[in-house]
């Protein structure tokens, strides 16, 4: 078996407008805080924010780049989301292995600019993707 | 008439809210790929993400109306298998918990998606924050 690598590959993408409706017509969330400049102005976010579970798409792109297909298999994401992305940020989403527990990598999705977390959590690898099965 | 949206009063612990069935068409796909690049495309992330997808679906199908303002806190994802392209996949939503803490209204709900012969495919928690 071999053995799982300590960092996640970074995976980015920048939130560009027309990506947030884009994502919006995929999961049918028209929510106006994700597309109403004026509407999201006049809330306590002050502004257009991105879907969060967009930032969850980058979080597997990165699983799949490091560890391939297998790592899908019985794979257990907890994640919270801990600050809004702002439109034209940066987002990097990449992860550690935890030494303590050799299948488990705490994860995470960063602004680029300033380096603080949009989204933070654990990705726990399912038995199957340690021995590189497919489910 | 005007429908009044759902309070943290209607939710029930335990209680199935629905159900959504969809298929995980290719056209999703595609839509996906607008986001993340068609350089993803058929990829396990590709399916991952579809995955999380439909269960953002059924629940703004069958949680609806919904107040504004509602925020997700948190969200647990365990893949049990990726929905294949063009397949069928029932997705239930079900309440399983909900408290106030520091006065806010957290929900938190399961949505389970299965295959057309019963295989489960993922179960996602939602941790909501609710807005009235």
């Amino acid at each position: 078996m071999t053995l799982p690598p300590a960092q996640l590959a970074p995976a980015r993408l920048t939130v560009e407008p027309h990506l947030i409706a884009a994502y919006a017509a995929l999961t049918q969330d028209f929510n106006p805080i994700h597309l109403d400049p004026a509407f999201a102005a006049r809330t306590p976010l002050g502004g257009v924010i991105a879907h969060g579970t967009m930032s969850v798409g980058l979080i597997w792109q990165s699983l799949e780049q490091s560890l391939g297909a297998p790592a899908f298999s019985d794979a257990d994401l907890d994640i919270r989301f801990v600050k809004p992305v702002r439109l034209g940020e940066t987002l990097i989403a990449g992860g550690s292995l935890r030494r303590d527990e050799p299948r488990t990598y705490d994860v995470w999705v960063r602004a680029e600019h300033d380096a603080s977390d949009r989204l933070v959590g654990s990705l726990r690898l399912g038995t199957l993707a340690s021995r590189g099965e497919m489910p | 008439m005007k429908v009044q949206p759902i309070t943290f009063a209607d939710f029930e612990p335990g209680r199935s809210l629905g159900e959504h069935v969809e298929q995980c068409a290719p056209d999703l796909a595609a839509s996906w790929q607008n986001v993340f690049g068609a350089a993803s495309g058929g990829t396990a992330a590709e399916g991952a993400s579809l995955a999380v997808v439909l269960a953002m679906r059924a629940y703004l199908m069958v949680v609806s109306p919904r107040p504004p303002g509602n925020i997700q806190a948190r969200q647990r994802f365990r893949m049990h298998a990726l929905p294949r392209s063009g397949e069928t996949v029932r997705s239930e939503v079900t309440c399983i918990s909900k408290q106030i803490k520091r006065e806010r209204l957290y929900i938190d709900l399961q949505v389970q998606g299965t295959r057309g012969d019963g295989q489960l495919l993922y179960t996602a928690v939602m941790s909501l924050i609710w807005a009235q």
